[in-house]
């Protein structure tokens, strides 16, 4: 592999990256000041927000001045979100006695409107169904479009409420799950969504209500164009980090995804979110060096992971060129693995768009992920498997991060003999325990999961490569339900009522059980003192901390993982170069 | 199937709700520990 080869890669990766590190502190710096506004605040959209705002509150009965305890907000997080499920489920049931299905599509079956139910509720967007062939446009846009907003700012209210209980000293609140819940999809969610909307749509991302067209073909046959609004879905799609498409193909088809421009604008749209809110959290605890802190150690980690991505789709399969076929860049070919990619996009964007949705547990795909090469494979799953942390989901990226910096302070205070304290909060055995419960729910799924599927046959039956990679492509099914990424392999045939069952457990599991976890530990911490720093404090803002906190979720990720990664993509990796 | 899948939800919902308030014991436990 030549440098010429690789160069457009690394140029589009240069050009995403710092397109996504200019927007951070402006982004963060807006997202801090809606989610707690000051008197007279300035901000155009919060002047004109915030008669709507106090209209809904007084149309909802919401005291919007009345906090909460961590107990509090927990139980309401709950009860939103299984009003959603139980309103997402039924709509699905009812959909052929709905509006605007003019293909009708029959009812959703039980065990598949289930799953896809709980999907979009815990913000996976697992999508066991093909879109096109199975959802009304009701469904998609007043089921659908609207859970990928409420997941989304149900992970940013989680998150909030997390370092409200690392800012305030000696609180017994943190603050209005109803509250922050409106002010994320009122202030953030959708004003970038119609923007972004717009965009995709002048591109050519369809936006309509029109029957599926049948049109006849250069060959004269006759194809079926599927239409719908795909614009305002594909929006939210990716901000939120959802990654459910309206079409089966995701952002593969070009329905949803037609060039350069929208592929780029809708990997910025993934990842710009979870790195603002970086700042976002630096700025309410009162020290933007913690977030920028946070920020590098997911960087680093993201780019060491993308590299080997790209570098191996680049590199091709060996057994193709043993068979003598030119896998080599050039002017009139991308080179390298084309296996499942989209020719409109080559190597680079493609491997940078899986990497991406991967690290945001988006799950959106313009590739087919089953067709990646064994380590490029590996990275899309290790990215999960480290927790969604890279930098992770709107909300839950940061806050899952927020608790792995805990653990790493905890192991270094168990080196040095300190109490381990973070950002002036100590670190007891009650946050200890918390922090515990929060990682090991996912493992604990996905392993669990996993070995249940291998070992029943209704769960063996769904597998279409036997081996290494069949595994895999299990393993890659548990692991994207549990942290809530809800992309695939695809050769898994994952619509039977065993997986809907099973991953729609998972989803849930891998969502709620970590958020009730997390709003106890910032309950907790909200009720401690703010201890001040001391020469002896350890500075969680320096190159130290941003080592130990990439080692940590590194330590937890390969300790839990590795045997289960041994037996499918490095295994498949070894077959395919020993030829 | 409805039906199930009904219990199901409700299962999930049970199940999630049992934990905040196993977390919310472990809490005051270890609060009273702490003060010992």
């Amino acid at each position: 592999m030549t440098f010429e080869s690789i160069a457009p890669a690394v140029a589009l990766i240069v050009v995403f990256l710092a397109a996504v590190i200019v927007c951070v502190k402006p982004l963060g710096l807006y997202i801090a000041n809606v989610m707690e506004p000051k008197q007279d605040s300035p901000i155009l959209a919060l002047r004109v927000g915030v008669p709507l705002e106090r209209l809904f509150y007084r149309i909802s009965g919401i005291d919007a001045d009345k906090e909460m305890g961590w107990k509090q907000y927990a139980l309401a997080v709950l009860a939103f979100n299984t009003l959603g499920l139980l309103l997402l489920y039924l709509l699905q049931r009812i959909q052929l006695w709905l509006p605007f299905n003019p293909q009708q599509f029959a009812n959703v079956s039980a065990d598949s409107s289930f799953n896809t139910a709980v999907s979009f509720v815990a913000n996976t967007n697992w999508q066991g169904y093909a879109g096109e062939s199975t959802m009304s446009y009701f469904t998609q846009m007043a089921g659908l479009t609207v859970q990928n907003f409420l997941s989304a700012a149900t992970g940013i209210a989680v998150l909030v409420a997390l370092i409200r209980g690392l800012a305030r000293n000696s609180a017994q609140t943190i603050g209005n799950f109803w509250v922050d819940m409106t002010r994320s999809t009122l202030y953030l969610l959708l004003p970038l969504a119609v923007v972004l909307a717009l965009v995709l749509a002048s591109q050519g991302v369809l936006q309509n209500l029109s029957a599926y067209k049948v049109v006849t073909t250069l060959e004269h046959a006759t194809q079926t164009l599927p239409m719908g609004p795909i614009a305002s879905q594909e929006a939210i799609k990716e901000l939120g980090t959802n990654g459910g498409g309206f079409l089966n193909a995701n952002s593969a088809h070009p329905f949803e995804n037609p060039n350069a421009l929208t592929n780029f604008l809708e990997m910025f749209a993934l990842f710009v979110i979870p790195a603002a809110l970086t700042y976002t959290f630096g700025r309410m605890i009162g020290d933007t060096r913690q977030g920028w802190a946070v920020l590098a150690a997911m960087g680093i980690l993201f780019v060491m992971l993308l590299s080997v991505a790209t570098y191996n789709e680049q590199l091709g399969n060996p057994r193709l060129a043993s068979l003598g076929v030119d896998q080599a860049a050039s002017l009139v070919q991308p080179g390298g693995n084309m296996e499942g990619k989209e020719s409109r996009f080559g190597i680079g964007a493609s491997a940078l768009f899986a990497t991406v949705t991967t690290a945001t547990s988006t799950g959106a795909v313009n590739t087919m992920h089953d067709s990646l090469t064994p380590l490029g494979g590996f990275v899309t799953l290790f990215q999960m498997q480290l927790g969604e942390v890279i930098p992770g989901g709107v909300g839950s990226g940061l806050y899952s991060m927020l608790i792995f910096a805990i653990i790493g302070v905890f192991i270094a205070g168990l080196m040095i003999g300190r109490t381990p304290e973070y950002l002036g909060k100590k670190i007891e055995s009650f946050e200890m325990k918390m922090a515990s419960v929060a990682i090991l729910v996912m493992p604990i799924v996905v392993l669990v999961g996993t070995s249940v599927a291998v070992s029943v046959a209704s769960g063996k039956a769904g597998v279409a490569n036997p081996g290494a990679h069949g595994f895999s492509e299990i393993l890659y099914a548990f692991t994207s339900a549990a942290n809530n990424n809800g992309s695939a392999f695809a050769g898994l045939s994952a619509n039977t009522p065993f997986y809907n069952t099973a991953l729609g457990l998972a989803m849930w599991l891998g969502r709620f059980w970590p958020i009730v976890a997390i709003l106890a530990i910032a309950g907790s911490l909200a009720a401690k003192k703010r201890l001040p720093v001391t020469p002896g404090t350890m500075p969680t803002h320096g190159p130290t901390f941003v080592i130990l906190l990439i080692g940590t979720v590194l330590l937890v990720g390969a300790l839990t993982f590795v045997p289960a990664l041994a037996l499918g993509p490095v295994v498949e990796h070894l077959m395919m170069w020993q030829g | 199937m409805d039906v199930v899948f009904m219990l199901v939800i409700v299962a999930l919902y049970a199940s999630t709700r049992w934990l905040v308030w196993a977390v919310a014991q472990l809490g005051g436990e270890s609060r009273q520990g702490e003060l010992k």
